[in-house]
């Protein structure tokens, strides 16, 4: 059962915006709900208006290119974007990120703006989105705004969002070379499960290869250090050397999931098979 | 606030005023008379209140009703009755895939998702597919042994749309991103 509430769903950008200001702190959006929903089950919430962003044009599907890179809307549920030719082709990272969240039930009504809008430092979608360089677009008040992936998490259930303001659309960016990316989720079971500790891994056809992590921070977090490390060489010992970088940017917390010790063990560890895998794709033909 | 939704549930169209608050699951199970859908946990964990929503498994506990206004909903009730089972349930049987049954018609109903998606799944497709169905008492073999079963009975999945569920690799428990 679920406290009392309004509902409504709204028909346009401006509606939306303009329903979450009157509302203020007793207002909530809702996409999915596989968040939302189980925090107001739980007490958590108790939001007076729930706002329902899946109606609003834009906030739907994926569509491709024309050299213009990938525009996902807000509420397009993750099954949908796995199951998505031009995202496995060219973002597979991403599908395969996606893949890894909750069940197949979660799956078919979870969001990747819900997932990013969370701001949860484990939300398996965001180093994905932190290696393709990902523009936020959002709709507020003034209007609308690009925000780059990297200033969007602002810490634990933390965004760069204004009152009022929600993603309509995630753009990624052309990506012209081949690359080949990994995402290795450490659970504690296979599924169903938040990450303890996760990395994602995007080597590219150039010679660059960019390391996220999830789960080891505040917030998911781009590891440039590590990166730097791998720029000229990619031996064992760079390898190891960039692994031992992430692990140094890690900082992590002491939860029911794991100690802070174990995940920073996990990270080196995960970093340095990621990074290996990567490099391995790539070489095999990358996508 | 009250809002007037239309849903086709099991094939009949149902008028209804919800108020914004009652869940899919209630509104099925309080409403409609129709209890097989169990809460188990009442936050998506489960799986014991998967239906099927325009064909895709959902937890009913983590969906509105009025989000089903204009939906298409199946639930374990309208696949088949004790006398004219449907193929997955009488696997179920046949495999003696249950003990206390709360879990059965989430279990079915993700089977039977499946199948409509996927009707020659191969056994880790399967344990993927009703990885968001938690069972106490079974145990998971004798389950995956009656979907499979059901897989081969010819008609099961009864006209199948075209396409498979693609990228449903099961899971590992460090599961890798790759590709070709
Ligand atoms: C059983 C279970 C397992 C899970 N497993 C995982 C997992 O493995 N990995 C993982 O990352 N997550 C997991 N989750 C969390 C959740 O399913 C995901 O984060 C999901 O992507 C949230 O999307 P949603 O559309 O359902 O969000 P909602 O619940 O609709 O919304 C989530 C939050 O974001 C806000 N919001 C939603 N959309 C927008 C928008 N467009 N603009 C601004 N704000 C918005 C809402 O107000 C709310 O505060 C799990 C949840 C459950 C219940
Ligand atoms: S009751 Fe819905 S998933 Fe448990
Ligand atoms: S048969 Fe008892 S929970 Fe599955």
């Amino acid at each position: 059962m679920l406290l009392p509430f309004d509902y409504v769903r709204a028909r346009s950008r401006e509606e939306a915006v303009d329903l979450a200001l009157r509302a203020g702190a007793d207002g909530k959006f809702l996409a999915g709900g596989t968040d939302l929903l189980v925090r107001m089950h739980d007490r958590q919430l108790r939001p007076q208006m729930v706002i329902d962003l899946k109606g609003v044009s834009g906030l739907q599907g994926v569509s491709c290119c024309d050299g213009e890179g990938l525009v996902i809307g807000a509420a397009t549920p993750l099954n949908r974007l796995i199951r998505d030719e031009a995202v496995r082709s060219k973002y597979g990272l991403l599908a395969e990120a996606a893949h890894t969240v909750g069940s197949l039930q979660i799956r078919n009504r979870a969001s990747l703006g819900g997932n990013i809008s969370n701001a949860s430092p484990a939300a398996d979608t965001a180093p994905a989105l932190l290696l393709y360089e990902a523009e936020i677009v959002t709709w507020g008040a003034s209007g609308r705004r690009e925000i780059p992936v990297g200033e969007f998490f602002k810490g634990p259930g933390a965004t760069a969002l204004a009152e009022g303001e929600f993603v309509s659309q995630i753009r990624l960016p052309v990506l012209k070379e081949r690359s080949y990316g990994v995402y290795l989720k450490l659970g504690r079971t296979s599924a169903v499960d938040l990450a303890i500790a996760s990395v994602a891994a995007l080597a590219l056809e150039g010679g660059e290869v960019r390391i996220a992590l999830g789960a080891v921070a505040p917030t998911p977090i781009r590891v440039k250090e590590a990166e730097a490390i791998l720029r000229s060489r990619k031996d064992e010992g760079a390898i190891r050397e960039a692994a031992a970088a992430a692990r140094r940017r890690a900082a992590p917390i002491s939860d029911i999931r794991a100690s802070k010790e174990y995940r920073l063990e996990m990270t080196e560890v995960l970093a340095a098979r990621a990074i290996e895998q990567a490099l391995a794709g790539l070489a095999a033909g990358g996508r | 606030m009250l809002h007037n939704i239309r849903v086709r549930v099991n094939g009949e169209w149902v008028e209804a005023c919800v108020p914004s608050h009652r869940r899919l699951l209630d509104f099925l199970r309080e409403d409609l008379d129709l209890i097989g859908a169990k809460e188990g946990c009442g936050g998506g964990e489960c799986g014991a209140c998967t239906v099927l929503v325009n064909g895709e498994p959902i937890n009913s506990c983590l969906v509105l009703a009025v989000e089903a206004d204009g939906a298409e909903v199946l639930t374990v009730e309208g696949l088949g009755d004790a006398k004219d089972l449907d193929p997955v349930q009488e696997a179920f049987v046949q495999n003696s895939a249950l003990q206390c049954g709360y879990c059965i018609p989430g279990m079915v109903m993700s089977a039977k998702a499946l199948l409509i998606r996927n009707p020659n799944p191969t056994r880790d497709e399967v344990v993927e597919a009703i990885s968001g169905n938690l069972c106490r008492c079974t145990g998971y073999a004798r389950i995956v042994d009656a979907i499979m079963q059901a897989a081969q009975a010819a008609d099961a999945a009864g006209p199948a749309p075209a396409g498979r569920a693609a990228g449903h690799a099961p899971a590992a428990e460090v599961s890798r991103a790759g590709g070709e």
